[in-house]
């Protein structure tokens, strides 16, 4: 997060400082790439550069805050990310949390993944093995560090919504950390 | 299958906050969501969750990320034409525009159809013989014998085609009365129709808007002439 900086570097990218956008740009990438690999697996790079795109058109409209300004930059991600996988007619790939033979393979890789090493991949990896939208919850809260309300205008669901589903997939992230014996 | 190997989804009626370890209540799930420090005593599951999650939240301190060039040559095409494509974005202007639009495509309409009259041999004498020697028209006709006593009315209906729009296709005979209708009819209808009544009150060229008074009258008295 930029913090009490991010109003001058929203002023100067919006008159055309270029290392003002570049500040903005760097701040967001890597969390929302992070998203784009769990909601666009197949296309992370491509819907961010759509993202972006937007971002840059929109720039000189939008007003707000630095939450303000992520949760819109997230709300776009989102909406490119499901426009791509329309015009691609593919499906995410993240399994279908009702397989029953999904706990067992992810258990299996949970551990495999957690005894190796921590590393943001292999978390993200873990998430993807949550329902759809409690991964997406978990990571628009944990990684864009956007607030409750935020992440429910963005997924379409409401506030209570969005809690019960981020609790539930802790839980069950804290479960296949449990059955691997993880521990740190 | 036992609560032991069972996924909490197939065995909801075993809680996981009846094991050891697993009892996450509310307020630590929110902490592990918000990142804030959670307390030591929390279960070892928790903590192991809450630091996976803490590792993607770390910012990438520095370095080129992926995607930063396209970006930035992104913002760049969209500041660099600034005078041109930023004007247009303030308010006002798509007005102003507008307004040249339709200042340009009315003066399509009326060259067209002056076109067209002219090489419809419509307009009035000189001005055909002008169009005849700029853009090839027909030369101006010579008047017919038969209508050489009502001269006026026919060229008046011609001008006010000519200069109206539409392009005259009235007979010299039957100018009369078009003269009349396309007056009422056309955008500069109220100034041309008292213009023409005039005409028919002095028998004189007055009517003709795009001229000045003196030419107007000039001409009307070389009409004259002609009778």
């Amino acid at each position: 997060m930029i913090g009490a900086e991010f109003g001058a570097r929203l002023a100067a990218a919006r008159a055309g400082e270029e290392a003002a956008f570049v500040c903005l740009f760097r701040d967001v990438q890597p969390a929302l790439l992070r998203y784009l690999r769990l909601v666009a697996p197949d296309s992370t790079e491509d819907v961010a550069g759509e993202t972006w795109l937007h971002v840059v058109a929109g720039l000189p409209r939008f007003e707000g805050g630095e939450e303000s300004f992520r949760a819109w930059v997230f709300t776009i991600a989102r909406h490119r990310a499901i426009d791509w996988g329309r015009s691609q007619a593919r499906r995410r790939t993240v399994p279908l949390p009702d397989d029953p033979a999904a706990p067992q393979l992810t258990t299996r890789d949970t551990a495999d993944i957690a005894i190796e090493r921590i590393s943001a991949q292999a978390v993200m990896d873990l998430l993807a093995t949550l329902p759809a939208d409690q991964a997406e919850i978990i990571v628009l809260r944990v990684v864009a560090g956007l607030a409750n309300a935020d992440v429910a205008a963005i997924v379409g669901k409401s506030p209570g919504a969005v809690r019960v589903a981020a609790h539930r997939g802790l839980r069950r992230l804290a479960a296949q950390v449990d059955r691997a014996g993880v521990t740190l | 299958m036992s609560p032991s190997n069972a996924h909490p989804d197939e065995m909801p009626e075993f809680s996981l906050s009846g094991r050891a370890g697993l009892e996450l209540d509310e307020q630590l799930l929110d902490a592990i969501l918000t990142g804030r420090n959670i307390s030591p005593e929390a279960p070892g599951q928790a903590t192991v969750v809450a630091e996976m999650l803490a590792s993607l939240a770390v910012p990438v301190v520095s370095g080129h990320l992926a995607g930063e060039d396209a970006a930035r040559s992104a913002f760049a095409r969209a500041v660099s034409p600034a005078p041109a494509r930023r004007a247009s974005a303030w308010p006002g202007r798509p007005a102003r525009l507008s307004v040249r639009l339709a200042a340009a495509a009315a003066a399509v309409v009326t060259g067209l159809s002056g076109t067209v009259a002219a090489y419809a041999g419509a307009l009035p004498g000189p001005v055909q013989n002008l169009a005849h020697v700029t853009i090839g028209a027909p030369s101006p006709r010579p008047p017919r014998p038969g209508h050489r006593h009502h001269p006026r009315p026919a060229w008046s209906a011609r001008t006010a085609a000519a200069s109206s729009g539409p392009p005259a296709t009235a007979s010299p005979g039957r100018g009369h009365g078009r003269a009349t209708g396309q007056g009422k009819g056309s955008a500069k209808s109220p100034g041309q129709a008292k213009g023409k009544n005039k005409n028919k009150a002095h028998g004189k060229a007055r009517g003709h808007s795009k001229l000045p008074p003196g030419q107007a009258r000039k001409h009307g008295k070389k009409k004259a002439h002609l009778k």
